[in-house]
């Protein structure tokens, strides 16, 4: 066998005390000198001591790790029926149960964008005439958007899952700060930082940094880029909509708006149309309309909108 | 250039599509429900990947992907130890570059060199692969060992060094033949 090279087994010496847990002090001063006193010594000590750490990142290690973790199965497997049991209890008392338990509801009028702080840190920002249930539990922060358009700033907490759920989707995040936004057709999520889970049936969509995705029957669309200033921006009540029906667009402004706007024929509600607008400019946006697609506004004695062919 | 990085991303949100399922699937069967969660794991797996810059895209994406996920989980339960610590802190006291790189992130972009470390841990004997995971995964002293096995310390210093010995000497049977074959190609052209 071929003799080792000298340095390299000092090095291995070293490595086999200094991990041991029980090198004196003395030891470890003796050893910083020893690394001190040669460039090889470093180079030799430094190739030893990754290749004894990139041991530790082997399926070797991850086989015993497995055999461990699988060793507490059984203790959970012998209650499984308790579980079982307990789960279908809780499904057959939701109704009751319900009313006693600590979900919150938040809404917020017409016209009105709030935020609401959690227990846990994170914040959610409504739009006009929206509503979410939330319950904050050990285990997960689950909120439910049942209507409207909301920011989550999400706080980081790695053992409690934060989801939003929205029509038959579901957006799982860890931390971060993220908007959704229904619309009759559609539902748009964006993100501005951190990292969010989209999930829809059986489609999963991750997102980062300024990326978003829309969702509508029939399914996801690509991820999409954002500009900053396209993040949630209805919260300066700037509006963008893209080849979006009349219908779609009457109903988000109606949450927004101070003022009521209705179609006066129901062939106007899919007509298509893109623009993109500040709610203070609502008038022009109608004048610019009116240019577009023939469509005419005008305003009854009781403040009401009303669009016309 | 911003073609290739189109189809890179499209490359991934097809590769993710297809293979997210069957990853969360492989981590719970090995590793179980969690904590960490396996489905966070392999969300943070595919983004490492997303982020990796490589020259080349691996020969199985999907091993590699698995690969991150694994040791992010190794990590979540590997407990640190005191010494280590003061190992990484004598190199950046002395003034030299710091030991404490990821080896989650290095151990992968090290490719085939990853892969002989495997094998070579693998072959090691049962009684050198237990010491290996008592001292690297669960941070154990060798007087904890003792305590635990019985074996004596002295026994177990030999075995960890002779471990040591072995894998270094594999590794570097393989350097020296990659060695040798860049050299013959060299020599052809």
């Amino acid at each position: 066998m071929k003799t080792q090279h000298p340095i390299k087994q000092q090095a291995r010496h070293w490595l086999v005390l200094l991990h041991s847990g029980q090198a004196s002090e003395h030891q470890w001063q003796e050893f910083r000198a020893w690394l001190q006193q040669d460039s090889r010594h470093q180079q030799h000590y430094r190739e030893a001591e990754l290749l004894w750490r990139q041991t530790t990142y082997t399926e070797t290690v991850a086989d015993a790790l497995s055999v461990r973790l699988q060793a507490r199965k059984p203790r959970y497997a012998r209650y499984a029926w308790l579980a079982a049991c307990m789960a279908l209890l809780a499904v057959l008392l939701v109704p009751v149960w319900q009313v006693e338990s600590d979900i919150l509801q938040l809404h917020t009028e017409k016209g009105q964008i709030q935020t609401f702080r959690l227990d846990d840190g994170s914040s959610l920002t409504l739009g006009g005439d929206s509503l979410a249930q939330v319950n904050l539990s050990d285990t997960d922060r689950q909120v439910w958007l049942q209507k409207g358009d909301a920011v989550f700033d999400v706080s980081p907490d790695e053992t409690r899952p934060f989801i939003v759920t929205v029509k038959n989707s579901h957006i799982r995040v860890l931390g971060t700060l993220f908007d959704v936004q229904q619309r009759a057709e559609q539902i748009t999520v964006g993100v501005a930082h951190g990292r969010v889970e989209v999930s829809q049936n059986h489609q999963v969509q991750l997102l980062t940094n300024n990326q978003a995705v829309m969702l509508d029957k029939q399914g996801m669309s690509a991820v999409q880029f954002l500009h900053d200033s396209q993040f949630a921006n209805w919260r300066q009540q700037r509006f963008n909509f893209q080849d979006s029906t009349l219908e779609d667009v009457i109903s988000v402004l109606n949450r927004y708006s101070n003022v009521t706007l209705k179609l006066s024929h129901p062939t106007l509600a899919s007509q298509r149309l893109t623009a993109a607008f500040r709610l203070d400019q609502l008038e022009q946006m109608l004048d610019a309309l009116q240019l577009s697609h023939n469509i005419h506004w005008h305003k009854d004695a009781q403040g009401v909108i009303w669009l016309s062919i | 250039m911003l073609r290739s990085v189109g189809m890179k991303q499209a490359f991934l949100t097809k590769f993710y599509r297809s293979y997210w399922q069957e990853l969360c699937g492989l981590l719970r069967a090995k590793f179980g429900n969690g904590p960490p969660d396996p489905e966070d794991i392999a969300q943070q797996a595919f983004m490492r990947y997303a982020e990796t810059q490589l020259t080349q895209p691996p020969d199985n994406p999907k091993a590699f992907v698995y690969t991150i996920a694994r040791n992010l989980i190794i990590d979540a339960h590997r407990l640190q130890t005191r010494q280590e610590q003061l190992i990484d802190d004598i190199f950046v006291e002395t003034g030299l570059a710091p030991l404490n790189e990821s080896c989650v992130e290095s151990s992968y972009l090290q490719g085939e060199k990853m892969l002989v470390i495997e094998r070579a841990v693998a072959s090691l004997p049962a009684k050198q692969r237990d010491l290996i995971v008592a001292s690297r995964l669960r941070g154990e002293t060798y007087q904890q060992i003792a305590a635990r096995t019985g074996y004596s310390m002295a026994d177990i210093s030999r075995n960890i060094e002779r471990a040591h010995s072995t894998i270094q000497t594999i590794l570097q049977a393989w350097e020296d033949g990659r060695q040798q074959y860049e050299l013959q190609q060299r020599e052809y052209l």
